[in-house]
C-alpha cells in the first residue's frame, strides 16, 4: 500500500513532473552514449588510438556526473516543495516519520528508476542514431558496432541510482525537520518585495569583485596551473549569486522610478521581476553557470576541431610517404586528388640515409612551416635543404625508423649505385585535402602496414600528416563530439530548472492576471507583459553565462592559441536552441495563466 | 484528573515571535477541560486565537508556556513517534476544506491513517466499511474525491477522522466550504457519532448555526476565553437564539470599545 500510496503520487503529478523528467532523461541518455563509446570493444579493437578517445569519454562522463547531482539535488528540492502539503497531512494524520521517511525514500527512487530507465532507452537509439555521425566525426571504420552495451547500462543505472539514493536522504532530512504547519500552510505565503538597503549595494560590489578574481584566475591559468580551476570556480559561483541578489534588484529598483515604469504594464512587469528576483536568486545563478558550461563546452569542442589539420601538417608538408609500390597502393594513389607527388631513391646504411642529388633537383622537397597558427608550404632548392636542419628533420621523419636515423647524404647517381644498401623509393604525396582524401589515405596506409611486415610499424609510424590527423581527429573529434553532447545535456538541464521555477508559480501568478482582466487590461498588453517578464528572466542569466564564457575561454588560450576565432558558429546554435526554450515557456505559461475575456466567478 | 475529562487544558500562553523581533501573543492563559463525549465549540472572531489554540491541541503547534493533558499525558512534551501515534490513535481531524488526495479513492483515503500507521490491509478494510456504513457512504468508497459533491468530501474526511476510533475529534470549521444543506447534514452525522460512540468533539467555527449543535461554547476573544455557554436543557433551536443574543451583545461592546 506505501508503494501504491508513492506510485499514485508520482503518476498523479506526472504532468508537473515532466519538465524535470525531461532533464533526467537527456541527462541519463547521454551518459550512456558516452559509457557505451567508451566502453566498446569493437571501436577499441579498430583502432589503437581510440584508447586516448576512451579517456575524453569518460571525463565528459564524470563531469556529466557532477552537474547532474547537482540538478537532481536541485529538481528534487522543487519536487519537494509541491509535495510539502501532501506530507504535511500525512503527518497530521499520524504518519511516523520512519514511515514518511521511507514513503519519500520510495518516491525519489521511483522517479530516479524510471527516468533512467527511459533515459538508457533513449541513450540507446541515440547511440544508434548517432554512430554513424561519430564514426565518420573520428574517422573509424567498424562494421559491427552495437548500441547496446552491458557495461554501459549497468554503470548508467548503478550511477544514477546513487546519485537518487543521495538526492532521496537530503529530500528526507529536509521534510522530516520541518514542522507540520509550516508543511500544510507552507504555500500560502506571499513573497516580501526586496527592499533597497547599503547590504545591496555593498552585495553589488563584492559580487563584480569576485566575479572579476575569477576571471583573472582563468586567464593565468598558466601561472596559476591547476590551482586557477578551484579558484574559478568558487569566486564566479558566488560572485553570480550576489550578483544576482543585489545588482539586477538595484536595476530594477532603479528602472521603477523612472517614466519609463509609468508606460503600459511597465509597472506591473518591473513589480513582478521585484517579486520574483529574489525567489529566483539561486535558480538564475544555476541557470547562468550552467548556460556557461554548455556554451563553453560545444564552443571548446568545436575549437579543438578547427586546430586538427593545423596540428598535423605542422611537421610535414605530405600526407603521406609510400614506401612500397605495390599495385594496389598504386592503384590506390591514382585515385586521389593529388597536389604534389615526389618520388625519391634512397638507400639506408646503418644510421645514414642516401638519397640522390638528382631527385630533389628535379623534384624540389617541401617543408612545412607554422607562423601565429597559420601553416604555409615552401619549396627547398638542394641547396637550401643541404642547410636547413628543419628540413632535413622533416625530411628523416617520413621514414618509419625515424628514430634509428642520424644523418642525410645526398649523393650523386654514381655514388648511390656504390652504396652497398637494398635501393627502394620514396613517394611522398599531397592531396588537396587531407579530410576530403581520409578514406583512401587509410586504405593505402593499411596497405603499407601490411606489406612492411614489421610488427612494430603500425599506422602511427608512417611518414606524412595523415597518421597525425588520424589520432588527432579520434581524440579532437571526440573532444567535440563530447563538447556538443554535455553542451546539450547542460541546455536541456538548465531550461528544465528555468522553465519549471517559472511554471510551478504559474498558479500563483493566475490571480494576478485575472485582476488585471478584471480591470480591464487588453489581452495583447497582458501578453506583451509577460513576454517581457520572462524574457528577463531568461535573458539576465544568458547574458551573464556568455561574460563568463568569454573570459573562461581564456583558459584555452595555452592550449588552443586563439581561442576566439569562430565563436559564431556554436554561439548561434547554442543561442537558437535558447530561445526555442524561451518561447516554449512563454507558450505554456501563457495558455496557463492569461485569462480568457469570458470571466469566471 | 477526573476520570471523565478527556482534554485538561493549563495555563496555555502562545508567543510568536523571536524575543529581539516584534512579539504577537495569540493565546495568554487559556484554561478548560472538555468531558468525555462532550461536544464543545470554539467561537471567536478571526485573529482571536481559536486557530492557535486548536493546533496546540492537535499537536500541530507547541505553546510558549503551560500545558495540555489529554488522558494522564501531557502532548505537548511528547517527541517523535509519541506525536505520531497519538495522531493517529487518540485524535481525529477535519479540516474546513477537506485535505482529501485526489489521487486515492475515497475507501483508500478513509483508510489512510491505518495505512500510515503499517496496518493490514485486511484489517483496514474491514474498519473502513464499517465507518463508512456508520456515516451512511458506503455507496461513495469506489469512487474519487472529484467525482463526489462537498458534502459527501466532508463526510469522507469525517470518515478518515473517525477511522482510528479516537477519544477525540477535531473539526476546524468543518462547514466553512458548504452550503446550508449539506452543513446541517455533517452537524447532524456529528453529532450522531458524538452520542454513538462517545466521542468528544471539539470544533472551532464562527458559524452560530453550526455552533447551535455543541453542549457548551467557549468563547475566545484576543487570546483569553471570555465567556462560555452552556446548552443545558434547551432545545437546539433555543440553544441557537442565545448564541445569536450573546453574539450581538458582544458585537455591541465591540463598537463601544470601538467609540471610545
Amino acid at each position: 500500500m506505501l508503494f501504491k500510496l508513492a506510485f499514485v503520487n508520482v503518476r498523479d503529478r506526472w504532468r508537473d513532473y515532466l519538465v524535470l523528467f525531461f532533464g533526467l532523461i537527456i541527462s541519463a541518455a547521454i551518459f550512456y552514449m558516452f559509457e557505451a563509446i567508451a566502453t566498446n570493444k569493437a571501436l577499441i579493437q579498430a583502432n589503437i588510438s581510440f584508447k586516448l578517445a576512451v579517456i575524453v569519454f569518460q571525463f565528459g562522463s564524470v563531469l556529466l556526473g557532477i552537474i547532474t547531482l547537482v540538478y537532481i539535488v536541485y529538481a528534487n528540492s522543487f519536487l519537494m516543495t509541491m509535495r510539502e502539503h501532501d506530507y504535511g497531512l500525512f503527518m497530521m494524520l499520524g504518519g511516523k516519520k520512519s514511515r514518511l521517511g521511507l514513503l519519500i525514500f520510495t518516491e525519489t527512487l521511483l522517479i530516479g528508476l524510471v527516468s533512467t530507465g527511459v533515459g538508457v532507452l533513449v541513450g540507446i537509439g541515440l547511440t544508434q542514431g548517432l554512430s554513424q555521425l561519430l564514426m565518420t566525426q573520428l574517422g573509424v571504420q567498424i562494421t559491427k558496432f552495437t548500441a547496446l552495451n552491458n557495461t554501459a547500462c549497468l554503470s548508467t543505472i548503478l550511477f544514477f541510482v546513487i546519485l537518487f539514493l543521495v538526492a532521496s536522504i537530503i529530500n528526507q532530512h529536509k521534510i522530516l525537520h520541518r514542522p507540520v504547519l509550516r508543511l500544510l500552510k507552507g504555500n500560502s505565503e506571499a513573497d516580501k518585495p526586496m527592499k533597497v538597503t547599503v547590504w545591496r549595494y555593498i552585495e553589488g560590489v563584492i559580487g563584480i569583485g569576485l566575479l572579476a578574481v575569477g576571471y583573472w584566475a582563468m586567464a593565468k591559468i598558466e601561472i596559476l596551473q591547476l590551482m586557477a580551476i578551484p579558484i574559478a570556480l568558487v569566486t564566479i559561483v558566488l560572485g553570480t549569486y550576489f550578483l544576482f541578489n543585489a545588482l539586477f534588484q538595484l536595476l530594477i529598483y532603479g528602472l521603477k522610478t523612472t517614466n519609463l515604469a509609468f508606460k503600459g504594464l511597465n509597472g506591473f512587469t518591473l513589480g513582478q521581476l521585484n517579486f520574483r528576483i529574489r525567489d529566483y536568486t539561486k535558480m538564475l545563478s544555476v541557470v547562468s553557470i550552467l548556460f556557461a558550461l554548455a556554451l563553453g563546452a560545444i564552443t571548446v569542442g568545436m575549437g579543438y576541431h578547427r586546430i586538427i589539420p593545423v596540428m598535423a601538417k605542422s611537421n610535414t608538408a605530405y600526407d603521406l610517404a609510400v614506401y612500397k609500390q605495390t599495385p594496389q597502393a598504386t592503384r590506390l594513389v591514382h585515385q586521389l586528388d593529388l597536389q604534389e607527388k615526389q618520388t625519391y631513391r634512397q638507400k639506408i646504411k646503418g644510421t645514414t640515409i642516401y638519397f640522390v642529388t638528382d631527385d630533389f633537383q628535379k623534384q624540389p622537397f617541401e617543408m612545412a612551416k607554422v607562423n601565429k597558427e597559420k601553416v604555409s608550404n615552401h619549396r627547398l632548392t638542394l641547396n637550401q635543404l643541404k642547410h636547413s636542419g628543419r628540413g632535413q628533420e622533416q625530411l628523416l621523419s617520413l621514414q618509419t625508423n625515424y628514430y634509428e636515423l642520424r644523418q642525410i647524404k645526398f649523393v650523386s647517381q654514381k655514388e648511390f649505385q656504390t652504396i652497398q644498401a637494398k635501393p627502394s623509393k620514396l613517394v611522398l604525396i599531397k592531396t588537396t585535402g587531407l579530410a576530403k582524401s581520409a578514406k583512401i589515405l587509410n586504405r593505402i596506409a593499411k596497405n603499407q602496414v601490411s606489406e612492411i611486415k614489421n610488427p612494430q610499424v603500425t599506422i602511427d609510424s608512417l611518414g606524412g600528416a595523415y597518421p597525425i590527423y588520424q589520432s588527432a581527429n579520434i581524440v579532437f573529434g571526440g573532444l567535440e563530439f563530447v563538447g556538443f553532447f554535455l553542451g546539450m545535456a547542460f541546455l536541456t538541464m538548465l531550461a528544465s530548472c528555468l522553465m519549471f521555477k517559472i511554471l510551478s508559480g504559474a498558479q500563483l501568478d493566475k490571480r494576478r492576471y485575472q485582476m488585471l482582466n478584471r480591470l480591464g487590461t487588453r489581452q495583447k498588453l497582458i501578453r506583451k507583459s509577460i513576454r517581457r517578464e520572462i524574457g528577463v528572466l531568461f535573458f539576465l542569466p544568458g547574458v551573464l553565462g556568455v561574460v563568463h564564457v568569454l573570459f573562461g575561454l581564456k583558459m584555452f588560450v595555452p592550449l588552443m592559441g586563439n581561442p576566439y576565432t569562430n565563436l559564431a558558429t556554436p554561439f548561434t546554435i547554442f543561442i537558437c536552441l535558447y530561445l526555442i526554450y524561451y518561447l516554449i515557456t512563454v507558450l505554456i505559461y501563457e495558455k496557463l495563466v492569461v485569462p480568457t475575456v469570458r470571466m469566471q466567478f | 484528573m477526573n476520570q471523565n475529562t478527556v482534554i485538561d487544558v493549563q495555563h496555555v500562553t502562545k508567543v510568536y515571535g523571536k524575543k529581539t523581533e516584534k512579539q504577537y501573543t495569540a493565546l495568554k492563559d487559556v484554561n478548560f477541560k472538555v468531558r468525555q463525549g462532550e461536544f464543545v465549540g470554539i467561537m471567536g472572531a478571526s485573529g482571536s486565537g481559536k486557530t492557535t489554540l486548536l493546533n496546540i491541541l492537535a499537536t500541530m503547534d507547541k505553546p510558549t508556556e503551560g500545558r495540555v493533558l489529554v488522558g494522564n499525558q501531557d502532548i505537548t512534551k511528547l517527541d517523535g513517534n509519541q506525536v505520531s501515534d497519538f495522531r493517529a490513535k487518540q485524535i481525529g481531524f477535519i479540516f474546513q476544506d477537506f485535505n482529501l488526495l485526489e489521487s486515492l479513492t475515497n475507501a483508500e483515503n478513509i483508510g489512510l491513517p491505518l495505512t500510515l500507521q503499517g496496518a493490514k490491509k485486511r484489517k483496514t478494510n474491514e474498519l473502513v466499511h464499517q465507518v463508512a456504513g456508520q456515516l451512511g457512504i458506503n455507496q461513495l468508497l469506489d469512487k474519487y474525491p472529484v467525482e463526489i459533491s462537498g458534502g459527501q468530501k466532508q463526510r469522507v474526511a469525517a470518515a478518515r477522522g473517525l477511522i482510528s476510533r479516537p477519544q477525540i475529534l477535531f473539526a476546524d470549521e468543518p462547514t466553512g466550504a458548504l452550503d446550508s444543506r449539506n452543513a446541517r447534514e455533517l452537524l447532524e452525522t456529528l453529532k450522531q457519532v458524538n452520542d454513538e460512540e462517545q466521542v468528544s468533539v471539539l470544533m472551532v467555527t464562527h458559524d452560530p448555526f453550526s455552533a447551535s449543535y455543541c453542549e457548551r461554547i467557549l468563547f475566545i476573544k484576543d487570546g483569553k476565553i471570555g465567556e462560555q455557554l452552556e446548552a443545558g436543557d434547551q432545545k437546539r433551536s433555543e440553544f441557537y437564539q442565545t448564541i445569536l443574543n450573546k453574539l450581538g451583545t458582544f458585537n455591541d461592546q465591540g463598537e463601544d470599545v470601538d467609540v471610545i
